[in-house]
């Protein structure tokens, strides 16, 4: 592969069981915000960060964070405030958010906001774009019926915004802008590089590969996510252009140690935790009505249930997530770029209940011993400012 | 009468040909059935003597939801169709819970095809400080528990498409900011009705729409919000006593 991004899940370590059982079971949307504490919430956020600066230190090609929503999985509600903090804080390293969650902002004011983000990066910054899940739609009021039709607007009036002389006027079913005409424009041109993130639906990559943008896959079966890249592959042919690998992004969570009965016994209680705790949410929270056409409901919700229901073992064992030895890792990872043909992975290194140093052990053991063996090319040479 | 309904094929905008179920005949009746879907015939049948007329609203049992439609103003624009495909310039109109929203709006963009109106248990306006449940966040469970089934089983459990139709109109703004505003328009004898036991719409919630129609408000005991599903002669009886006696 080409390039290994690191990705940091941001989990919130405080949920507790009880809090969870108190709160019926949701870990999204209601889960009370009464249990963050600020002050402890500071000092998480700033470890965070000096661990994604310490990820270009370590020779990854790119950072990778989600946006998120109301919940403690993934707190981070403004993927381009991170992304202005890091651009300070790295010189190197790509800045890639997994994704903004289009369908709950302005386009015009999300447009913005990554043009000035990539100026302050100095070209850095990749526009990674999703739909949104479930709750989100709870969380902004929005008709998950129309998430689809506004996400399309919006990257429609977004790549015009970065890309077209302005002031123009668009007239569409979810906006109306007669002055589009953004300041300050992007320093990348055309506009800054568009990664689409996908859940499941097979209408993702098929739209993405008819754009040409890359389509970034993860948190399922191989077998799963082979179907989706061959959805794109067959797309990608079908609208008269060549396949590229780089166009798709594998992504997996990883947890390892030197010793494999170690890798087991902390990374499965670290899964536990970000796979059933802080994943639990019922069915109807998670796929509202018109978020998935009714015929893809249950394959969808049935694939969701998957995760929170399945055992760990048989997670690692299906390939949805891995744990062993750097050895198995690096088998692991060059056996599904064989199968799969991607040229980007995005790997989750921190995640679960990890503290401060055993991400740190873990971030740099997996550059030692991972890396160097499943990426192609050296990472490229810092830019001249 | 036998009180089992027939079907009339009628055409409406955008929908096409649809069967509309009806039964009975003389003075008519629109009945415009809540979220939780067409009501059982004995309702319909409890409604007589008259013309009684069920239509599935869009989304809803026979009738499909165009992909286009997201205003209560298509659906009240259903509505009036369905009383022009029988043939009528005005009927009683009578609106259950979501279907109150739609026979609320018909009375207001339309009142000329409305005889008399009532409102059982409706939804659709803004009230200060009132805060519906969100019943898309609830559950199958917690939901057939607010609309008073006693236990889940005993609920009508909606279809998915049901709920994605219902999600079309209630999901994004459960009301219409205008509609309290011009519910006055409405001048032909209204009532609006809620079940004493009703937990998901509170009495000072129903009785504002009340209030701004000028119409009586009545309350009856112990009935939960599911009046025509749980407890179809108690609600048809309601109904028929006022149209009664605005009769005479």
């Amino acid at each position: 592969m080409n390039e290994v991004l690191f990705l940091h899940w941001m989990s919130w370590p405080g949920m507790t069981r009880e809090s969870l059982a108190a709160n019926d079971d949701w870990a999204f949307l209601t889960y009370p915000n009464a249990e963050y504490d600020p002050v402890e919430g500071s000092a998480v956020l700033h470890r965070w960060i000096d661990e994604m600066v310490y990820a270009e230190e370590l020779g990854f090609d790119g950072l990778v964070y989600n946006e998120h929503h109301q919940m403690p999985h993934a707190h981070l509600p403004s993927a381009n405030v991170m992304s202005a903090t890091l651009a300070a804080r790295t010189s190197r390293i790509k800045l890639v958010p997994l994704g903004h969650v289009v369908p709950v902002h302005h386009p015009v004011q999300l447009a913005e906001e990554i043009a000035l983000v990539d100026l302050i990066s100095g070209g850095r910054v990749v526009a990674g774009l999703s739909k949104g899940i479930g709750h989100e739609f709870f969380a902004r009021s929005i008709d998950p019926g129309e998430a689809r039709g506004r996400f399309d607007e919006a990257v429609d009036i977004m790549v015009r915004a970065w890309s077209e002389p302005g002031p123009f006027a668009y007239s569409g079913q979810y906006w109306h802008l007669p002055f589009v005409n953004i300041w300050p424009r992007p320093l990348q041109q055309p506009h800054p590089p568009i990664w689409i993130t996908g859940t499941g639906s097979p209408n993702t990559p098929a739209w993405a590969a008819r754009r040409g943008y890359p389509y970034v896959k993860g948190l399922d079966k191989e077998d799963a996510v082979l179907r989706m890249f061959d959805i794109y592959r067959a797309a990608a042919e079908e609208a008269g252009r060549e396949p590229d690998p780089n166009n798709l992004v594998f992504s997996k969570h990883v947890y390892m140690a030197e010793n494999e009965e170690e890798a087991w016994r902390r990374g499965k209680e670290h899964y536990e935790y970000v796979l059933r705790d802080l994943f639990e949410i019922p069915d109807h929270i998670f796929f509202p009505p018109g978020s998935v056409p009714p015929e893809n409901y249950e394959r969808a919700a049935g694939g969701y249930r998957h995760y929170r229901d399945t055992s760990i073992e048989q997670l690692v064992e299906e390939g949805v997530v891995l744990i062993g030895t750097p050895d198995q890792v690096i088998e692991s990872l060059l056996r599904a770029e064989e199968h799969l043909g991607f040229g980007k992975a995005v790997i989750t290194l921190a995640f679960g209940k990890m503290g401060e140093t055993e991400t740190r052990e873990h971030m740099a053991l997996f550059a030692e011993r991972v890396l160097p063996h499943i990426r192609d090319t050296v990472p490229s040479a810092a830019p001249s400012a | 009468m036998s009180g089992l309904s027939s079907t009339k094929v009628i055409r409406a905008f955008d929908v096409g040909e649809v069967g509309v179920r009806f039964l009975g005949e003389g003075e008519p009746l629109l009945f415009l059935h809540g979220g939780e879907g067409p009501a059982p015939d004995e309702f319909l049948a409890a409604l007589a003597p008259g013309l009684v007329i069920a239509p599935d609203l869009p989304g809803f049992g026979g009738t499909p939801l165009p992909g286009q439609w997201n205003e209560m103003a298509d659906l009240a624009d259903f509505a009036a169709d369905v009383l022009d495909g029988f043939g009528l310039d005005r009927a009683h109109v009578v609106g259950h819970s979501f279907g109150g929203y739609v026979a609320a709006t018909l009375a207001t963009r339309a009142p000329s095809r409305v005889d008399r109106l009532v409102l059982s248990a409706p939804i659709g306006i803004q009230v200060p400080a009132i805060v519906l449940p969100n019943v898309f966040a609830l559950g199958p469970d917690r939901t057939a528990a607010l609309l008073g089934y006693p236990a889940p089983e005993g609920s009508v459990p909606l279809r998915l498409v049901e709920r994605e139709a219902l999600a079309r109109f209630l999901f994004a703004r459960p009301f219409d900011r205008r509609l309290l505003g011009r519910l006055p328009r409405v001048e032909r004898p209204s009532l609006v009705l809620r079940g004493s036991d009703d937990r998901y719409l509170p009495a000072a919630y129903v009785r504002a729409f009340a209030d701004a129609l000028g119409a009586p408000y009545r309350e009856l005991a112990d009935l939960p919000h599911a009046m025509p599903a749980l407890a179809p002669a108690e609600l048809a009886k309601a109904i028929r006593t006022f149209l009664d006696e605005e009769q005479s």
